[in-house]
C-alpha cells in the first residue's frame, strides 16, 4: 500500500511536468530554486544519518569513512566511487577494531 | 515499422554506460533491501512501482527508522521532485507525441534517461522512440539488479559486516559534489544540512530530506537575480 502510494507521488512528478512542458512558464527564479533542490535533498540525506550513527564502538565509525568517501567524491565526481570508497573504509575501521 | 526500432536501439545503447552503474546500485538496493527484512516481492514491487533510485533507497533507510508511513511517501516526493525540472525541459522536445503515448514515456524519465535523452536532442538525434529505449536501458538493469541483490544477501552473513550501509550515503556524496560547482552551492549544502539536522531532532528523522530540500529551494529562489 505504501508502495502504491509512493508510486503515485513518484508518477506525480513525472508526468505532469513532461505533459507541462513548454506550455507554463515558470518564472526564472523559482527554476533556479527547483535546480537548486538537488543539493538540499542529497545534503539531508547524508548529514543527519552520519551524525547520529551509533554503533558497537565507542566512536562514530561513519565520521572517518564519511571524510575518506567525501575526499573520493570531490576528486572523482562519481556515485559509485565514493559509495566504494566509503563502504570500504567502513569495513576496514570495522575489521580493525573487530566488531 | 522499422524506424522506430532503430531509434528505441539507438536509445538503449546510449545508455549502456550507465546501464552498468545502475546494476551497480540496483544490486545495493536489493541487499539492503533483504537487510531490511523486506521480502522478495516487496523488494521487487517497489522497484516497478516506484523505480526511482535515490528515493527507494530512503524508503529503506525510513522504513528502518520506524517512519510512518506519510512520512515516507512525502520523503519519496520530495525526493523525486526534481524530476519535474527534467519533465519541464524535455516535454517541449516530446510535444508532438499524444497524451496516452506521453503517459506512457513519463514512467521512464530518470536522472540518466533524461541526460541521455537531452544531449540527444541537442545533437539532433532524438525522439519519443530514443527516449523510451533510455528508459528501457535504466528499468532493465534496475529490477535485474533488485533481484541479483536480494539474492546476493544471502550469501552474505553480515552486510553490515561489509560497511554496506554506509552504501547510500556514500552514493549521495557522489551525487553531491557533482552537482556542487560554486561557492554559493557549497553554502547552500551547509545551509541545507543545518536545517535538515534541525528537523531531525525536534520534528524527526522522516522530515529531513523536505527540510533540507525546501531550504535549497528558498536559498536557489533569493539568490536569485530578479
Amino acid at each position: 500500500m505504501v508502495f502504491v502510494a509512493m508510486g503515485a507521488v513518484t508518477y506525480l512528478t513525472r508526468f505532469p511536468g513532461l505533459w507541462l512542458g513548454g506550455r507554463v512558464q515558470f518564472s526564472p527564479r523559482l527554476k533556479r530554486g527547483l535546480s537548486f533542490m538537488p543539493i538540499g535533498i542529497f545534503a539531508a540525506m547524508i548529514v543527519p544519518p552520519v551524525l547520529v550513527h551509533t554503533g558497537v564502538h565507542r566512536f562514530n565509525l561513519f565520521l572517518p569513512a564519511a571524510a575518506v568517501a567525501l575526499g573520493v567524491a570531490w576528486i572523482t565526481k562519481k556515485p559509485l566511487w565514493s559509495m566504494l570508497a566509503g563502504v570500504a573504509a567502513l569495513a576496514g575501521l570495522r575489521a580493525l577494531l573487530g566488531g | 515499422m522499422p524506424a522506430i526500432k532503430s531509434t528505441v536501439l539507438a536509445g538503449l545503447k546510449d545508455t549502456v554506460p550507465f546501464s552498468l552503474g545502475v546494476f551497480a546500485y540496483g544490486t545495493v538496493y536489493g541487499i539492503l533491501s533483504r537487510a531490511g527484512h523486506l521480502t522478495l516481492a516487496q523488494t521487487l514491487s517497489m522497484s516497478v512501482l516506484v523505480f526511482a533510485g535515490a528515493s527507494q533507497f530512503v524508503a529503506l533507510a525510513l522504513f528502518k527508522q520506524g517512519a510512518t508511513g506519510l512520512a515516507v511517501v512525502l520523503a519519496t516526493f520530495f525526493v523525486n521532485l526534481r524530476q519535474v525540472l527534467y519533465g519541464l525541459s524535455l516535454g517541449p522536445h516530446l510535444k508532438g507525441s499524444g497524451r496516452g503515448k506521453l503517459a506512457l514515456l513519463a514512467y521512464g524519465l530518470t536522472d540518466e534517461s533524461y541526460g541521455v535523452t537531452m544531449v540527444a536532442f541537442a545533437g539532433g538525434r532524438g525522439s519519443p522512440g530514443y527516449f523510451l529505449g533510455a528508459g528501457l536501458g535504466v528499468f532493465g538493469p534496475w529490477l535485474a539488479a533488485s533481484l541479483t541483490g536480494f539474492f546476493l544477501a544471502a550469501f552474505l552473513r553480515d552486510p553490515l559486516r561489509w560497511g554496506l550501509d554506509f552504501a547510500f550515503i556514500g552514493a549521495f556524496m557522489g551525487l553531491l559534489v557533482s552537482q556542487i560547482n560554486s561557492r554559493l552551492l557549497v553554502g547552500v549544502a551547509v545551509a541545507s544540512s543545518l536545517v535538515a539536522v534541525g528537523a531531525w531532532f525536534f520534528l524527526g528523522s522522516g522530515w529531513s530530506v523536505a527540510a533540507g530540500a525546501l531550504t535549497a529551494c528558498l536559498l536557489g529562489v533569493v539568490s536569485g537575480e530578479a
